[in-house]
């Protein structure tokens, strides 16, 4: 039964629920009072958060040629294209902006093992040991012809406005950024003018919207091992 | 310090301090050095919303330490999410949103508790006139462990509505829900609450 079917005395409380609702809630109305040291554990765990943060990259780490983890089976070496584009571009018309379409592609780019070849030659060097790749770009585009700036923010970059501007190239109003994302799901919105929140269009919206924002998600697909044989 | 009266001789302040400065920083202000990479003040913010949630986070999660969990939870993603706080002004009922969110999911995922005996409302009422000053804490657990059976929604609404006292405007905002739904909630909250009682009155 919808709530609108039913009369007002039977969806709402009345006096006699209202009289009896204060004789249970008035003594659950005592303080509790919070750990005196929430504070400081959470900005301990922020600050640890940010340390995290700002460690080296693990793709720094490989450069060094060091091998992370040993092959747990041999499998044949798989070469892949320097870059793998899923291309997604959608349509649709912006509310407040008669004269702006707007399109968000999200190209995926899958970033390059180190050591590996890509142009069919074998490698002159040992084969590499089980290596995972870490660097996932996904590059976002929005197209608006009357914006003056456009912002990308998510949970990437802690919802920070002025973390990743947008580039826009020439007239046509194609705004661009490229990002580094983790494996994962992730939020985001385009902030337009420093002031308009505006969700992907194409993209699934958040359902989490407790922050106020409309936001979309982007799924970043784990990034695949690859290993080589061992000779 | 030396202590000098002010003119009105009712306040005493140290010398070269004007009103304005010794008034505790405010929400926005706060926000601002938060966000320009201040974590230190993050912790004020902390301290200053942590005890006015405490208390709601405890009704509807039942433990002192499972609300300090959510708490824990909460700010920590209030402030991953500071940006999006589109008036810093209204900091606080930008992170009640956030409390409620983390406290209806911590209580959806624990599921029902463990029913236990509540008795009837007469013998609540001995309870309550036989309680010392300190001990109002064994009604308040009887009448917590009534509320701890509800369903998550009709709890929250419930503990909105009567025990955090909020309009159906402020727990509308505030949780994104209808005003002729809470409405409907906290009906039910109190019909499902006047069954427990009885319930347990006639076993």
């Amino acid at each position: 039964m919808r709530d609108t079917d039913r009369s007002d005395h039977e969806t709402a409380p009345d006096e006699h629920d209202d009289a009896f609702a204060e004789r249970i809630a008035a003594p659950l109305r005592a303080a509790e009072r919070p750990n005196p040291l929430l504070a400081a554990r959470v900005v301990t765990a922020l600050r640890a958060s940010k340390r995290r943060e700002s460690a080296p990259s693990p793709v720094a780490l490989l450069a060094d040629r060091r091998s992370s983890t040993p092959a747990t089976q041999p499998a044949p070496a798989r070469r892949r294209a320097w870059w793998q584009a899923k291309l997604t571009i959608g349509v649709a018309p912006l509310a407040g902006l008669a004269a702006a379409a707007c399109l968000v592609v999200a190209l995926v780019l899958v970033g390059k093992r180190p050591g590996a070849a890509t142009d069919g030659r074998v490698a002159a060097a040992p084969p590499a040991m089980t290596r995972v790749d870490t660097v996932q770009l996904v590059r976002f585009i929005f197209v608006a012809t009357d914006a003056r700036s456009v912002a990308l923010v998510g949970d990437f970059n802690g919802w920070d406005r002025s973390a990743v501007r947008l580039t826009r190239s020439g007239t046509g109003g194609v705004w661009s950024a490229t990002v580094r994302l983790p494996a994962g799901r992730h939020e985001y919105a385009f902030l337009v003018d420093g002031e308009r929140w505006v969700a992907d269009p194409n993209a699934p919206s958040s359902i989490e919207d407790e922050f106020g924002v409309e936001s979309s998600v982007v799924t970043v697909d784990p990034a695949r091992t690859t290993s080589s044989s061992r000779t | 310090m030396p202590r000098i009266s002010d003119s009105d001789g009712g306040h005493c302040r140290p010398e070269g301090m004007s009103a304005a400065q010794l008034a505790p920083p405010d929400d926005a202000s706060l926000v601002q050095a938060v966000l320009a990479g201040d974590v230190d003040a993050y912790g004020a913010l902390v301290d200053r919303y942590a005890a006015e949630y405490m208390r709601f986070a405890v009704r509807m999660l039942g433990t002192v330490e499972d609300a300090d969990e959510v708490l824990h939870t909460a700010f920590y993603r209030a402030y991953q999410h500071l940006g999006s706080c589109q008036d810093p002004t209204r900091y606080g009922a930008w992170l009640y949103r956030i409390v409620v969110n983390e406290c209806r999911t911590r209580a959806s995922r624990r599921g029902r508790r463990e029913r236990r005996l509540v008795r009837d409302e007469a013998a609540l009422a001995r309870l309550a006139a036989n309680d010392r000053a300190d001990g109002q804490f064994a009604l308040r657990e009887e009448l917590q462990r009534a509320i701890d059976q509800l369903p998550v929604e009709s709890r929250e609404a419930f503990v909105l509505k009567y025990v955090e006292e909020l309009s159906y405007e402020e727990m509308s905002e505030i949780t994104g829900a209808g005003i002729s739904a809470l409405k409907m909630r906290t009906k039910r909250a109190c019909e499902r609450l006047r069954e427990i009682l009885e319930d347990d009155r006639d076993a």
